[in-house]
């Protein structure tokens, strides 16, 4: 039996590429093929999850939107029978006159009932018109407690009245963290871009611009988002929200400004997920009028996601250097290969590619 | 009465090859002729050194090393618990290796007497069913070809796998019949695997035998797009040069 380490670590690297990579090579005759082998299962594995976790986002952020305000565990069995009654008792409100349902709202919310049950009490309040109502709702946005609160302030976000969106801006400043997300995610609710952009303007650090500036990509703010690129603040931030809102305008902005690498390189690479026929063609174009390596792998790595083998293909034809055709076959038999396979089936047939 | 001679004879044997669950029993075999020398090391700044084993764990790797010693035996450690197989390394006989349990030395034995003792009953751990394996296959002689031959056609998932993986290694081109025989009896799972059985064979051999794949148009496309795939992670001129012939006709 001839040594073969490459073999045993390929074997280990299929079966766990990400845990090759954390590991090593055993070999350092097999480490050059092998990483780069894993290298490229790695890429293949980054981009996708990245694109599952924009997509995931999105999904979770347009659930919410859908839903709007969630009705509190409505799945869950209540703890205890006094609270199956009391929340049954608040569903039946919801049918009742205002003047009915308010004044035992405001006593449910003033108990001594479970939270469970306070929040389904917002619930109900939120669907109740009238002034007296939304100054309960604000008190309760502004004094209340942990889950009860940020109910409230969610359902300051579906109300979305001037009054309401005010109350919610108040609110940000000073408030703690869950607070801000729940205020952040109330905007995006109003679709008050306007709102959403002051806050990623105004943010103090990347993680509170991230915040707001995902919000503004679900709710398809494009021209704040575009804004705030024409500002040049928390311009990594924007890479993902315009791709979150199918923004192609905004990313190819950024995609071609060399700027900052980081983010152009990101920009480049995040077209993939745009994949349409625009985004494969600015992918297609980048590579080709690539200065840079970094640029050329990022553009790649677009194309990867994109799965335009198609172009990969012609790239491929068109590319003179070896190492370079053979990177871009690689990419193209990762990602499946049907182009390269009818390109291979016409050749076995006589014809022309 | 023959059936409980046999229930004591194999109580005998996991008496004699027995030990308390932190005890390892440590012997030593004949190495399979140009077999990877199994060793540990440790990453230094990025690289990887070769260092002294830790039986109870610790080690970066554990595999083939390059740099490790080198010698013409492995030595084997198991660990049984009421005489079943509960853990098991392999290293090669000039590796270091260090233990914190007690370990009972038993000496040089045989390979059949070796191989007796690591293919009794096991525990359910899918480690030591995997590192009973490579023990196994690091073994010289048919019974332990055999035996791999048997645990890749009855095996479980990950076990027929590793099964396949070491025949490769063990028969080189000659495993090409038997993936052949093999694949279309094959889970998909494993028919991939089996293509990257095939890729791996020395020389040429496993850039024909994927071309021939890619190739027949009565597979299906996942096979061939497996076969493509490593076909495309070969290092073989050869292989780059076949995929530009067919990619690129009119630029090769």
């Amino acid at each position: 039996m001839k040594p073969n380490a490459l073999s045993l670590t390929l074997a280990l690297c299929l079966s766990m590429p990400l845990a090759c990579i954390a590991q090593g090579a055993p070999s350092a005759a097999a480490t050059a093929h092998v990483a780069e082998v894993a290298r490229a299962q790695a890429n293949a594995a980054k981009l996708a999850s990245d694109a599952a976790r924009l997509a995931s986002e999105r999904a979770a952020v347009e659930a919410k939107q859908a839903r709007h305000l969630v009705p509190v565990d409505e799945d869950a069995e209540p703890v205890s029978d006094a609270e199956a009654l009391a929340i049954a008792a608040l569903r039946g409100l919801m049918a009742a006159p205002p003047e009915r349902a308010l004044p035992l709202v405001r006593k449910v919310l003033a108990g001594q009932q479970t939270d469970r049950v306070k929040e389904r009490a917002v619930f109900v309040l939120a669907q109740i018109d009238g002034s007296d109502a939304a100054a309960l709702l604000k008190q309760t946005a502004q004094h209340g407690q942990g889950n009860v609160r940020m109910q409230a302030v969610r359902a300051l976000g579906i109300r979305g009245d001037a009054d309401s969106l005010a109350t919610l801006k108040t609110l940000y400043p000073d408030g703690d963290a869950a607070v801000r997300d729940a205020v952040l995610e109330s905007l995006m609710i109003a679709n008050d871009r306007k709102g959403l952009y002051e806050i990623a303007l105004q943010a103090k650090d990347e993680g509170e611009a991230s915040r707001a500036i995902q919000m503004l990509g679900v709710a398809g703010g494009r021209d704040e988002l575009r804004a705030l690129a024409k500002s040049g603040v928390h311009a990594r931030n924007l890479v993902d929200a315009f791709a979150i809102s199918n923004d192609f305008e905004g990313l190819i902005a950024l995609a071609r400004d060399p700027a900052d690498p980081k983010v152009q390189r990101d920009a480049i690479a995040q077209l993939g997920i745009l994949g349409d026929v625009r985004a494969r063609e600015a992918l297609q174009d980048f590579y080709r009028k690539a200065t840079t390596e970094e640029i050329r792998d990022a553009a790649l790595q677009g194309l990867m996601v994109s799965g335009d083998e198609q172009g990969l293909l012609a790239l491929y034809r068109a590319e003179t250097k070896p190492e370079r055709k053979r990177e871009l076959l690689q990419t193209l038999t990762t990602i499946g290969g049907d182009a390269a396979f009818e390109a291979i089936d016409a050749a076995l047939d006589g014809k022309s590619p | 009465m023959r059936r409980r001679t046999s229930w004591i004879a194999l109580w005998t044997l996991a008496l004699a090859g027995s030990a308390s669950a932190a005890e390892w029993l440590r012997w030593t075999t004949a190495a399979l002729p140009e077999a990877p020398a199994f060793c540990c090391a440790t990453r230094h700044a990025g690289a990887l050194q070769s260092s002294t084993c830790k039986l109870e764990g610790g080690n970066d790797i554990y595999g083939s090393v390059d740099g490790a010693p080198r010698s013409d035996t492995v030595q084997v450690y198991a660990r049984y618990d009421a005489g079943v197989l509960a853990a098991v390394r392999v290293y090669d006989g000039a590796c270091a290796v260090q233990a914190t349990s007690p370990v009972r030395e038993l000496g040089a034995l045989e390979a059949s007497a070796s191989l007796s003792r690591l293919l009794g009953p096991i525990s359910d751990s899918q480690r030591a069913v995997q590192d009973r394996l490579v023990a196994v296959a690091l073994h010289p002689g048919e019974p332990a070809l055999d035996w791999l031959k048997q645990r890749s056609r009855a095996g479980a998932r990950d076990e027929r796998r590793d099964a396949w993986f070491w025949l490769g290694q063990r028969l080189g081109v000659r495993v090409e019949p038997l993936v052949r025989e093999a694949l279309p009896k094959a889970d998909a799972e494993l028919r991939e695997h089996l293509v990257f059985v095939l890729s791996q064979m020395p020389g040429a051999a496993g850039v024909d035998a994927l071309i021939t794949l890619v190739e027949d148009r009565r597979l299906d496309r996942d096979l061939r797009s497996r076969a493509l795939f490593w076909l495309a992670q070969s290092e073989d001129a050869r292989a780059f040069a076949y995929l530009d012939r067919r990619l690129d006709p009119a630029g090769s």
